[in-house]
C-alpha cells in the first residue's frame, strides 16, 4: 500500500545528543515528506553528501524533511561527544512496534539509521562551533543491519565512507570552563559489530520502545516520540501508552534512583551484558528487564575479569560502591579495565556519579 | 556471479595497466610504495606488489600480505574486514609494531598466519585502544597460525564463539617480569564448539596461559605454558583432550575448573594425559578477586568441582605443595568469600579415575617461597612441605556423594590424603594413605574435533 503522507510539522530546526545543546539554528517550518532521497541500490555510497540526509551546507547538519530526529530517555555516553540521530524510513513504510527484552522497533528494508557525532568546541557556547567526528549509518538490506561508517575532512565539507575507523584527537571546553582532550576512536565495521550484535546477528541499540518513550521537542510543540511516529502514519502497533514500558531520563529529578541507574545500564553496558550478547560468557546481564540480582551483578565474583576485577571480590555490593567491581571499571581509563571496552576514553563523570548513588543506596551486604 | 567476478578481473586488469603505465614502474618501481598504491577509496584495499612492481587488489586475489618492512597497521584491519570466506592473511617474517586490537568478525575457512612462532611478532607494547591483540568472533574453520603476539594490555589471542578453529604454532607472551598488570589470558578461546591447539607457547598471563573457556570438543597437545598463574586451565568445558604439553614454572601447572553460574553450565569429560607438569611453584600473580588467585604456588594438577575426567601417563615432578588436588569449589570460595545461588551446581569433584601418573620431588626442596592464604594453610598441615602424599583430596564431601559412577578412582599414582577439610579449622582429622578410592574405571575415549590443520 503506498500512500504518500503530508504532514503538517515541520522538522526539527534543532537536534538534541544526549544530554547537549542545540547547534542548529531553527530553519523555517517545513512539510514531513517521503520523497526519494538516494538510490538505495548504490549504497553505501562513498560520500555522504551522496545521500542528501542535509539541506544547505553539509556540516549544518540541516536534516531534509524525509528524516526523523529522535533521542532517547538515557544516553549511550560516547566521550561527551555530541550525536545528532536520525530515521529515514523509505517512502511508504512504516516501522512495527516491539516490546521483547533487547529488541528494537522493527524497521522495514531500506531504513538507515544516521547518527552523527561531534564536539562543541564550548560546551557552555553554542556560538562557538563545533568539530564534526563521524557520521555512522545503519542500513537495513535484505532484512538485516548493516553499518557504513563516514568520517568527516578537517574542512568538514564532506565524510567518506572507511571500513578501517581510525583515531583522531579531540578536545573541548568543558562544563566546568577547563580543556578537556581524549583520543577518540572511530569504530571500524568490526568494532561496530562489538556492540552492535545479539545472538550473532547484527542489530539496533538504541530504538527500543522504553528508550523511545519520552517527549521530543518538535517545531509543533512537545510531544512523545511514539505517538508523533505513529500519528505520522510511521509506526504500526503502538498500544496505549500505559503498556509501553518507561525507562527514566538520564537528568529528571522525579525519576527513581533505582530507574535512572537500571536506564543507564539498559543503554550503556546490556547490548554486550545480556543472555545472548558479546559479554554472554561472564553472567554479568544488565538489561531493563532483568530480575536475577546475581546476574545484575549482585554479590558476583568476576568471571574472565583479569586485572578488571581491582582486587576487588563482587561486581556490586550493596550499600558499598567502593567495594563494586562496576564501580572501579567505570572510573578508570585502562584498556584493560575500563567499561564498557569500546568507546569510551574519558569518564563520564555524571553517570559514574549516578551508579554511585544507587549502589550506596541498596540494602544489604555480601556477608 | 561468474560473469560479474570476471568483469571485475578485466576492470582490475586494466587498473594494474593504468598504474603501470602512470609509475613508468620498472624505473620507478623502489620509489613506489605501498601507501601510495593504497585507496583513495577506503573501503577497498590495494597492496603494493614489490615483485611485479603494481598495486594488487587484494579483495580479487584472495591473498592479503604484509611485510614487517612496510605495512600500514590499518591496511591489516581492513583486509580484516574486506577479506572474503577461504581467503588468507599472510604476515612476513619480522616486528609488526600494532596499537588496536585487531579484529576478525563472522568469517569462515580463513586463516591469518606468519612466518613462525619466533619469526612474525604482532607487537603490541604501545597499545592505545581495545584491550585485545587479536580477536575472533564468530569465525567458522578458521585458524591462526605461525606468529607471536606480544605485550598486549589484555588478552593475547581471543577466540569467541567459534565452530571450528585452530590455533596452530602460536605464542602470547608477556616480556619482563610476571605481574599482575599482564593481560588475563595468552590463548583464549571461549564458547567456541571444536578448538584445536597445537604447538602453542604462552607465557607472563596473569590468569591462564592456555586457557579454554565454555567450549565443547576440544584438543590441546605439543603446547607449552611457562610462568603463568595457571599454565593450562580448562574451565566449565565439555570433552576435551590435553596431551603432550608442558606446563612449567607457574603457579599452577593445569586446571581443571567448574565455576558456578556460567552459561555454559557445568563442563565434564576431560582426558589429562602424557603431559609434563614441572615446577610449578611460581608466586600468585593474579590480580585479586579472581577464583585463579586462590591457586597455591605449588600446585602440580588441581580438579576443582570437575567430572568425569581421566589423569594419566603425565610425569608431575617438582610441584612443591600438592602434586595433585582433588578440590570442592567451597574451598576456594571460602578463601575468596565468592558466594553462589546456582542451583545446578555441583560443587564437589568427582567420577575421576587417576592412573599410571609419574609423580615425584625433590628432596628437601621446602615449600614454594611465597605462598598465597591457601598455601599457607596447606602448610601448615604438612610443615616444611615434606612428607605431602601425592594427592591431596578435601574430604568435603560425603563418601556417599562418591559412589558408582560417581567414584573417585586412583591407581599407580601415589598416596592420597584427606584433609578433612569440612571441619577446618579446628577439629580436622587428617587421614593418610586413604584406601577408599582405590577403585578402577573404563577409560574415556577420544574425543573427535573438526578443525582445521596446517597444510
Amino acid at each position: 500500500m503506498k500512500k504518500a503522507v503530508l504532514i503538517l510539522f515541520g522538522i526539527l530546526w534543532l537536534i538534541y545528543a544526549c544530554e547537549k545543546e542545540p547547534i542548529n539554528p531553527a530553519p523555517e517550518q517545513e512539510l514531513y515528506s517521503t520523497e526519494t532521497l538516494f538510490d538505495f541500490e548504490g549504497v553505501p555510497f562513498k560520500n555522504l553528501s551522496e545521500y542528501n540526509f542535509f539541506d544547505g551546507e553539509i556540516n549544518n547538519l540541516n536534516p531534509n524533511t524525509t528524516l526523523l530526529p529522535y533521542n532517547l530517555t538515557t544516553g549511550l555516553f560516547a566521550n561527551y561527544a555530541s550525536k545528532q540521530k536520525l530515521i529515514y524510513l523509505p517512502p511508504g513504510n512504516k516501522a512495527n512496534y516491539v516490546n521483547e527484552g533487547q529488541k528494537t522497533l522493527d524497521f522495514p528494508d531500506g531504513t538507515i539509521i544516521i547518527k552523527t557525532f561531534y564536539y562543541l568546541k564550548d560546551f557552555n557556547d553554542v556560538d562557538k562551533g563545533k568539530r564534526i567526528i563521524e557520521t555512522r549509518l545503519l542500513i537495513r538490506k535484505n532484512k538485516e543491519w548493516e553499518a557504513a561508517n563516514y568520517i568527516w575532512n578537517e574542512e568538514q565539507t564532506e565524510a567518506k565512507h572507511k571500513v578501517a575507523g581510525g583515531q583522531v584527537n579531540v578536545e573541548w571546553l568543558h562544563f566546568d570552563g577547563s580543556t578537556h582532550r581524549t583520543l577518540y576512536n572511530i569504530p571500524n565495521d568490526n568494532e561496530c559489530k562489538g556492540c552492535h550484535e545479539l545472538g550473532g546477528e547484527m542489530v539496533l541499540i538504541g530504538p527500543k520502545a522504553r528508550l523511545l518513550n519520552k517527549n521530543f521537542e518538535y517545531p509543533t510543540g512537545s510531544k512523545n516520540q511514539l505517538e508523533k511516529w505513529s500519528e505520522l502514519g510511521l509506526l504500526n502497533g503502538l498500544p496505549a501508552m500505559t503498556n509501553v514500558p518507561k525507562t527514566a531520563l538520564f537528568n529528571d529529578a522525579d525519576a527513581s534512583l533505582e530507574n535512572k541507574a537500571r536506564t543507564y545500564l539498559d543503554i550503556n553496558c546490556a547490548h554486550c551484558h545480556n543472555a545472548d550478547g558479546p559479554a554472554n560468557n561472564t553472567s554479568l546481564f544488565l538489561n531493563y528487564e532483568q530480575t536475577d540480582s546475581t546476574h545484575l551483578g549482585k554479590c558476583k565474583p568476576p568471571v574472565a575479569a583479569g586485572g578488571g576485577s581491582g582486587g576487588l571480590e563482587y561486581a556490586l555490593v550493596p550499600g558499598s560502591s567502593n567495594e563494586s567491581i562496576m564501580i572501579y571499571r567505570l572510573n578508570s581509563l585502562e584498556l584493560d579495565v575500563s567499561m564498557p571496552e569500546l568507546g569510551r576514553s574519558v569518564i563520564h563523570d555524571e553517570g559514574l556519579q549516578l551508579l554511585t548513588n544507587w549502589i550506596d543506596s541498596l540494602g544489604g551486604n555480601c556477608n | 556471479m561468474k560473469f560479474y567476478r570476471n568483469f571485475i578481473n578485466y576492470f582490475f586488469l586494466a587498473a594494474v595497466v593504468v598504474c603501470v603505465t602512470f609509475t613508468g614502474c620498472k624505473d620507478d618501481c623502489e620509489v613506489l610504495t605501498s601507501s601510495q598504491c593504497d585507496d583513495s577509496d577506503f573501503t577497498t584495499l590495494d597492496i603494493f606488489d614489490e615483485e611485479n612492481c603494481t598495486c594488487v587488489n587484494e579483495t580479487i586475489t584472495g591473498k592479503w600480505t604484509f611485510d614487517a618492512a612496510n605495512f600500514e597497521e590499518e591496511n591489516i584491519q581492513e583486509a580484516m574486514i574486506l577479506m572474503n570466506d577461504g581467503d588468507t592473511i599472510s604476515f612476513g617474517a619480522g616486528t609488526f609494531a600494532i596499537t588496536k586490537t585487531l579484529s576478525l568478525i563472522d568469517k569462515s575457512d580463513i586463516v591469518v598466519m606468519g612466518a613462525g612462532r619466533e619469526e612474525t611478532i604482532l607487537d603490541f607494547s604501545n597499545q592505545t585502544a581495545g584491550a585485545e591483540g587479536l580477536k575472533f568472533t564468530a569465525n567458522k574453520n578458521s585458524m591462526v597460525a605461525n606468529l607471536m603476539v606480544k605485550n598486549t594490555i589484555g588478552d593475547g589471542i581471543k577466540a569467541k564463539d567459534c565452530e571450528g578453529f585452530s590455533f596452530i604454532n602460536v605464542s602470547t607472551i608477556w616480556e619482563g617480569e610476571a605481574k599482575a598488570e599482564n593481560g588475563a589470558y595468552g590463548i583464549y578461546p571461549t564458547t567456541c564448539k571444536h578448538v584445536l591447539v597445537d604447538g602453542c607457547y604462552a607465557k607472563g598471563a596473569s590468569d591462564a596461559g592456555l586457557y579454554i573457556g565454555q567450549c565443547e570438543y576440544v584438543i590441546m597437545r605439543n603446547s607449552v605454558a611457562d610462568n603463568n598463574v595457571a599454565g593450562i586451565e580448562f574451565e566449565n568445558t565439555k570433552w576435551a583432550d590435553v596431551y603432550n604439553c608442558t606446563a612449567i614454572n607457574n603457579t599452577g601447572g593445569l586446571l581443571v575448573f567448574d565455576l558456578p553460574g556460567l552459561p555454559a553450565g557445568q563442563g565434564h569429560t576431560t582426558r589429562v594425559f602424557n603431559n609434563t607438569i614441572q615446577n610449578n611453584n611460581y608466586e600468585n600473580f593474579a590480580p585479586e578477586g579472581n577464583i585463579v588467585a586462590e591457586v597455591p604456588p605449588g600446585t602440580g594438577i588441581m580438579l576443582l568441582a570437575s567430572s568425569n575426567v581421566e589423569v594419566f601417563d603425565n610425569v608431575i615432578e617438582n610441584n612443591n605443595l600438592m602434586s595433585i588436588g582433588v578440590v570442592d569449589y567451597e574451598v576456594l570460595a571460602f578463601f575468596s568469600g565468592a558466594t553462589w545461588d546456582d542451583t545446578d551446581y555441583i560443587s564437589y569433584p568427582r567420577n575421576l579415575n587417576i592412573h599410571d601418573n609419574a609423580i615425584s620431588r625433590a628432596d628437601g626442596a621446602g615449600c614454594p617461597e611465597k605462598p598465597n592464604a591457601i598455601g599457607s594453610v596447606l602448610s601448615t598441615f604438612f610443615p616444611g612441605c615434606t612428607d605431602v602424599p601425592e594427592i591431596l583430596w578435601d574430604g568435603i564431601t560425603s563418601l556417599d556423594n562418591l559412589k558408582d559412577d560417581n567414584s573417585i578412582c586412583v591407581q599407580n599414582s601415589g598416596a592420597i590424603v584427606n584433609l578433612d577439610l569440612g571441619n577446618f579449622p579446628g577439629n580436622q582429622t587428617i587421614e593418610r594413605d586413604v584406601q577408599y578410592f582405590d577403585c578402577t574405571k573404563e577409560s574415556l575415549p577420544e574425543v573427535e574435533v573438526n578443525a582445521p590443520l596446517l597444510q
